[in-house]
C-alpha cells in the first residue's frame, strides 16, 4: 500500500531523517517507536507534505512520487490517499464537530452536502460522538476533540491514516476512549502508521513495529520481536526506559 | 450660549456625517484587502515587498496624519501634472474634488495601520489550523478563505473597531484640504457670528454618537463571529 524509501531531510545544518525506509501493507497497523527528537514526527510529516523531504521517494498505492520535487497536483492526490491525526488535534476551531467532518469531503472533495453529512454523522458515530456534533471544539472535551479528529481522518476513506502521538496531549484519563476508537477502526481493516508512546498499544494492535532513533531505522519487527527479543543495544535502552516492569520481567 | 445656533449647528455638523462616513467607508473597503495582503507579505517575509511595507507601515505610523495629510495633497498634484501632461489627459489638476483626495490619503493611512491589527490577528491562528486544512485536501486559498480569514477577523476585531473609530475622527482633518464633512461645515457656519463654542460642542457631539454607534456595531458584529468560541462573551 505505501512503500517509502530513503528519505532524507535536513532542518538547516541538523540532519533529522537520514535514509528512512517503510512498507506498510493493506490492513498493516505500523507503530513507530523512538525517543523524543528522534525525526518520527518529521517523517510522518514528510509522507504528506507538511514538510517536504530533501531526499526520498514513495508510492501510495499506484502513485509513485518523488518526495522531494512533487508537483501541486501530485501533492494533492497524496492528500486525497492519506489523513492525518495531529498532536494538539488541530480541530478547525470555527466549524463545529460535524464541519469539520464534513469540510474535506464538501470542499476538498466537492461532494454533495448532504451526503456529506450523512457520512460525517456516520464517522462521528463511530467515534462516539453522536449527541456532540454541533458543538465547536472550544466545547469539548481533549478526548472528544482527538476522536472528532479521527472522524475527520475516516471520513475521507484514505489508504492510509498517519497518526502523530494521538493521545500524548491528553490528560491521562482521556487516553483510553481514544485508543479504543483507534483499536476499533484498525480492527475494520484500516491502514494505519502510529507514532506512540502507548506500549499496550502497540503490542495489543500492532503487527509491526518499528524503532527509531537519530533519523534511523534501528530496528523493526513484530511487536513480540521488538519487546521480548530487540537485537540493538540501542532499543533495549529505550525499552528500559519506556518499559521498565516489564522489561525487567521479560529478562 | 446661543442655543438657536446651537441646534442649527447640530443640524450642519450631522450634514457633514455621510460624507465623513463615504470617506471612511472606501477607505476600509481599499484599505481591508490591502493591508490583509501587506499583513501576509510581511509575515511571509516575500523579499523586497516585505521590506516594502515594514518602511511604509512605520513611516505612516511615526508620524502626525495632518503632516501625511499635507505631505499627499501636495505631492500627488505634481504627480498627476506629470502623468498628465506626458499622456495628454485633459484635466485640470486644481480642479480635482478633495474628496479624492481624501479617498487617496485615508486609504494610505488605513492600510497601514491594518496592515498591523491584520499581522496581529493572523499571528493568533495556530499553525495547525493551516496543516489540519491541507491534510484534508483543502488547496492554501480555501484554508485561507474558510479557515485562518474566519479566526483571523474575529482577533481582529477589537483592533479594527479601533481602527474604524480613529478613521473617523480623523476624517475631521479633511478641513484642510477644504473636505466639507463635519468639522468644516460647522466650522464655516460658526465663522458668521463668532459662534464657536457652540460650533464645537455640536461637532464634539455629532462625533461621539457616531463613534458610539460604530461602536456598538462592531460589538455586534464581534460576538456573532465569537459565537464559536464557546462560553459566555461580556
Ligand atoms: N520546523 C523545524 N525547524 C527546525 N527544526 C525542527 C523543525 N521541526 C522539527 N525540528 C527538529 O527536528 C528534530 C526532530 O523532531 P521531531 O518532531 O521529528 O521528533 P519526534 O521524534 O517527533 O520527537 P517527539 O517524540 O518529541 O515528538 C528535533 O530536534 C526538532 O527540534
Ligand atoms: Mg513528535
Amino acid at each position: 500500500m505505501l512503500t517509502v524509501n530513503n528519505v532524507h531531510k535536513s532542518f538547516g545544518k541538523n540532519k533529522i531523517l537520514q535514509g528512512v525506509d517503510l512498507t506498510v501493507n493493506q490492513g498493516d497497523v505500523v507503530v513507530i517507536l523512538g525517543p523524543s527528537g528522534s525525526g518520527k514526527t518529521t517523517f510522518l510529516r514528510c509522507l504528506n507534505f507538511l514538510e517536504q523531504a530533501d531526499v526520498g521517494t514513495a508510492t501510495y498505492d499506484n502513485l509513485q512520487i518523488d518526495l522531494a520535487k512533487a508537483s501541486k497536483k501530485e501533492i494533492r492526490e497524496v492528500r486525497q490517499k492519506t489523513a492525518f491525526v495531529f498532536q494538539n488535534y488541530n480541530l478547525f476551531a470555527n466549524k463545529t464537530a460535524l464541519e469539520n467532518v464534513t469540510e474535506g469531503l464538501i470542499i476538498g472533495r466537492k461532494m454533495a452536502k448532504e451526503e456529506a453529512n450523512r457520512k460525517a454523522q456516520a464517522a462521528l458515530t463511530k467515534v462516539g460522538l453522536a449527541d456532540k456534533m454541533a458543538l465547536y471544539p472550544s466545547q469539548l472535551s481533549g478526548g472528544q476533540q482527538q476522536r472528532v479528529g479521527i472522524a475527520r481522518a475516516i471520513v475521507l476513506e484514505p489508504s492510509i491514516i498517519l497518526f502523530d502521538e494521538p493521545t500524548s496531549a491528553l490528560d491521562p484519563e482521556l487516553v483510553g476512549e481514544v485508543l479504543d476508537v483507534m483499536k476499533n477502526i484498525a480492527k475494520e481493516g484500516t491502514t494505519m502508521l502510529v507514532v506512540t508512546h502507548e506500549m499496550s498499544f502497540a503490542k495489543e494492535v500492532a503487527n509491526h513495529v518499528i524503532f527509531m532513533d537519530g533519523g534511523h531505522i534501528i530496528e523493526e519487527g513484530s511487536a513480540d520481536d521488538l519487546f521480548l527479543r530487540p537485537q540493538k543495544e540501542r532499543t533495549k535502552q529505550f525499552l528500559r526506559r519506556v518499559l521498565p516492569e516489564e522489561y525487567n520481567f521479560q529478562i | 450660549m446661543d442655543t438657536t445656533f446651537f441646534v442649527k449647528a447640530l443640524g450642519i455638523a450631522f450634514s457633514g456625517v455621510p460624507i465623513a462616513l463615504f470617506v471612511a467607508a472606501i477607505a476600509l473597503i481599499i484599505a481591508i484587502p490591502l493591508g490583509f495582503i501587506f499583513a501576509l507579505l510581511r509575515l511571509q517575509r516575500v523579499p523586497v515587498l516585505y521590506q516594502f511595507v515594514k518602511i511604509y507601515v512605520s513611516f505612516v505610523r511615526g508620524t502626525p496624519i495632518i503632516i501625511q495629510i499635507f505631505i499627499l495633497y501636495s505631492s500627488i498634484p505634481l504627480l498627476l501634472t506629470g502623468i498628465f501632461e506626458r499622456y495628454n489627459v485633459p484635466i485640470e489638476v486644481y480642479t480635482i474634488h478633495p474628496l479624492w483626495y481624501a479617498f487617496i490619503i485615508f486609504s494610505f493611512n488605513t492600510t497601514a495601520i491594518l496592515a498591523e491589527v491584520f499581522r496581529g490577528a493572523l499571528q493568533t491562528v495556530d499553525e495547525g489550523q493551516k496543516e489540519a486544512g491541507y491534510a484534508v485536501g483543502l488547496t492554501t486559498f480555501q484554508v485561507y478563505r474558510r479557515i485562518i480569514i474566519p479566526q483571523m477577523l474575529v482577533a481582529a476585531m477589537p483592533n479594527l473597531c479601533t481602527a474604524t473609530v480613529n478613521l473617523i475622527k480623523a476624517t475631521s482633518l479633511g478641513y484642510a484640504i477644504s473636505l466639507p464633512e463635519i468639522t468644516l461645515r460647522t466650522k464655516v457656519a460658526a465663522n458668521v457670528g463668532y459662534h464657536y463654542v457652540e460650533a464645537y460642542l455640536a461637532i464634539f457631539i455629532v462625533y461621539l454618537v457616531v463613534c458610539l454607534l460604530v461602536e456598538y456595531g462592531f460589538k455586534i458584529m464581534e460576538r456573532k463571529l465569537r459565537r464559536y468560541e464557546g462560553g459566555v462573551i461580556c
